[in-house]
């Protein structure tokens, strides 16, 4: 029956009879793009993941999806492996865990990809951990930095990337070997500033500090810093270091409106951020010039002595972008070549056989040989490459870009010495 | 924990500079809310649109920032006019009461959120400062000499502002159709214009409250969320419609989160206000310079 103004019985059958040729012109389609039966498939995928659009980190993820496409690359470059070529199949999350999630399924039910690599956004990582152990398909985290992560100890998670309490580990032997002995850390109210506050308390305790150390939370939305300041200036025995865990803008304007009161460059100030330190374009028309003798901790300078493998990696990246790398580019490399010579070590893509694989591993990297601990006490040192350089730069001067700071710690690794004006 | 006598001092300047900001933001939330009955919650948006007019006068055209502030106040006026005939105007015609009013301005707000994010980029922009960066000194006490400045801009602008409402005609218009609006119609008020001016007004007074702070701290798409929350604390505070209310209200917060800070802990900075507010509402529940209102 059809009423005045409706759909005729006539063109409901011919929308259904369109609708259903669709239903099996794209059935017939995807049937014959499958490879014949018997004929096995002349690829090895391995699967990406990280931001490539908002909400995430977009900048980061696009940046972490070129180091890992030169290290498949290169990798293609020398034949492959297992006589085969190698195909990076990259999904975006978007910096949500519900992203991450569903693009961990879609590469190991759909893709059947043997191991994953990348991630920038721990929380995105976090979640997609636990699809990786549900499947038993091991995952390399390129650049997300919660000790969670690794606490957790899962046999399918190892990482490249350092992590906050590894870094605390970096900044603690700093400290101390710097001399200083009142130590204030500013952390912001997030589970990584308090988690970072903890963890570098806890690095100088191990290491014998037995200087004092306060830490103070602050709003990470707050834009007034000046009393929290103004209250460790007037004490009378004020820091000589204050450790910043703070994301910017609340990082940038700590740094900008202690130089305001007059709390630095007197008292000397490391701005925790890994990595943020090194956003110069940012980072000086913020804070101006109490950024003169900024210390900061990246895991990546121009200045550092890169492997020849490193090297390489940067020219490849120099002359097809025209800029310098990152050490997101590095951190995502990395972890696609520990994933690339897993598979080539375990001579099969079986996922137990690649995470065997893994922890045995012994590779050259571009900062370095990547093994990954097995130890499981502290918990974060679990599948973790420790030997990931983590460097304290200093600038010197006011608009100083990475390139010219120094690198004032590990001393192998030193291009100059610590200043205290 | 004892706090010595220059550490209170300090303090205490600081919450004043903050409160005399933050009385910029509320003064203008609290005119629109009086005359208009709408609250606005794009507020903090006109005021990342002001820091964002300077940024671009001060870096893409070279102007200098005393210059370009008159620029970014009368073009944040004219935003309001437009918003205001374009977009409230209707709903205050057809009487579609508040409720339409708040999804309206909360759609401009998420509108200029996301085209600051698409046109002018999510990173953090940091105009140049009206002056170098100085500190005065006054014996062992230290003031940000730029903060200074600054505030004492945003009193003058405050104290124009004050002339307008109770020194002109529109000003007084203002004040009538705030005070009854049906009377100010039958006196022959328009009270459309008065509505449009109070509009532009308010995102004036946000415009430049964003044009003086952004330089000293930083620029965002989101940067006015926290500015606005707070003005909503300060009218709440301070009795709602009233402008003494406000500029009293914020002083009262900038001193607390301060004193709060310092005496307390840094941590629950944002709370301070909260707390205060609560404990005035408790005790007179129409705000410091509110009064009671019964409807027969």
């Amino acid at each position: 029956m059809s009423s005045k103004g409706g759909i005729g019985a006539k063109t409901l059958y011919i929308i259904v009879g369109l609708v259903a040729v669709l239903v099996i012109a794209v059935g017939v389609a995807y049937y014959l793009s499958l490879p014949p039966a018997g004929q096995e498939v002349q690829v090895i995928k391995i699967g990406g993941v990280g931001p490539l659009s908002a909400p995430g980190a977009s900048i980061q993820g696009v940046e972490l999806k070129k180091g890992i496409e030169i290290a498949v690359e290169l990798i293609n470059q020398e034949g492959g492996l297992l006589g085969k070529k190698v195909e990076l199949v990259f999904e975006d999350t978007q910096g949500t865990p519900e992203k991450g999630t569903t693009a961990m399924e879609k590469l190991i039910m759909q893709d059947k990809v043997p191991i994953v690599v990348g991630e920038y956004h721990s929380s995105v990582f976090l979640a997609e951990m636990e699809v990786a152990r549900k499947y038993g398909i091991p995952i390399i985290d390129a650049s997300a930095w919660s000790s969670t992560i690794r606490t957790k100890q899962y046999r399918e998670v190892f990482a490249t990337a350092p992590c906050t309490a590894l870094n605390a580990e970096h900044e603690a032997k700093f400290i101390v070997a710097s001399g200083f002995k009142n130590v204030l850390i500013l952390a912001e109210d997030t589970d990584y500033g308090i988690d970072m506050a903890r963890d570098l308390t806890s690095a100088l305790r191990r290491l014998g500090f037995n200087g004092s150390v306060v830490t103070e939370i602050v709003s990470r939305t707050a834009k007034d810093f000046t009393p929290t300041l103004l209250k460790y200036k007037n004490l009378p025995t004020p820091p000589d270091i204050i450790v910043l865990p703070a994301t910017p803008p609340a990082g940038f304007l700590i740094i900008k409106q202690a130089y305001e009161i007059g709390l630095v460059p007197e008292i000397a100030l490391a701005y925790e951020v890994t990595g943020a330190g090194d956003r110069y374009t940012e980072l000086w028309p913020a804070v101006g010039d109490g950024g003169k003798y900024l210390v900061y901790f990246t895991p990546y300078s121009p200045r550092i002595t890169l492997t020849s493998l490193g090297d390489k990696v940067r020219e490849i990246y120099k002359s097809r972008y025209g800029a310098e790398p990152t050490y997101i580019v590095f951190n995502g490399f990395d972890a696609a070549w520990a994933a690339l010579h897993a598979i080539k070590k375990a001579g099969s893509t079986t996922p137990s056989a690649l995470i065997k694989a893994l922890e045995t591993l012994d590779i050259m990297g571009t900062r370095g040989v990547i093994k990954f601990s097995n130890a499981t006490s502290p918990a974060y040192y679990y599948h973790q490459w420790l030997e990931v350089p983590v460097l304290t730069c200093q600038y010197k001067e006011v608009n100083q870009a990475p390139t010219e700071s120094d690198i004032i710690y590990p001393p192998e690794f030193a291009t100059g010495t610590l200043v205290k004006p | 924990m004892v706090i010595e006598l220059t550490a209170l001092a300090e303090n205490l300047i600081v919450g004043l500079l903050m409160g005399s900001f933050y009385a910029l933001m509320a003064v203008g939330l609290s005119l629109m809310f009086s005359v208009m009955r709408i609250v606005n919650f794009a507020h903090g948006e006109f005021y990342a649109l002001g820091g964002y007019i300077l940024y671009y006068l001060t870096t893409l055209f070279g102007l200098n920032n005393f210059l370009a502030l008159p620029l970014v106040m009368a073009g944040m006026f004219a935003i309001g006019l437009t918003v205001e005939r374009l977009l409230l105007r209707p709903l205050l015609v057809e009487a579609l009461g508040g409720e339409y009013a708040i999804i309206t301005t909360f759609g401009i707000s998420l509108f200029i959120v996301n085209f600051a994010i698409a046109f002018f980029g999510p990173e953090y922009k940091t105009p140049p400062s009206f002056v170098p960066i100085f500190r005065i000194s006054l014996g062992t006490l230290y003031v940000s000499g730029d903060r200074v400045l600054v505030s004492l801009i945003a009193a003058g602008i405050l104290l124009a502002t004050c002339l307008i409402i109770y020194k002109t005609r529109i000003g007084l218009a203002m004040r009538a159709t705030a005070q009854n609006r049906d009377g100010a119609m039958l006196c022959g008020i328009e009270v459309f214009k008065t509505n449009m001016t109070a509009t532009g007004l308010a995102a004036m007074l946000a415009g430049a409250a964003g044009a003086l702070l952004s330089p000293i701290m930083l620029l965002f798409p989101e940067a006015g969320s926290i500015p606005a929350t707070k003005s909503y604390v300060v009218i709440a505070l301070g009795g709602m419609g009233s402008l003494p209310g406000a500029i009293i209200g914020s002083i009262v917060l900038g001193v607390v989160e301060s004193l709060g800070t310092v005496l307390l802990s840094a941590a629950y900075r944002d709370a301070y206000s909260f707390l205060v507010l609560i404990t005035v509402l408790l005790l007179r529940p129409q705000g410091i310079f509110g009064v009671k209102v019964r409807e027969v």
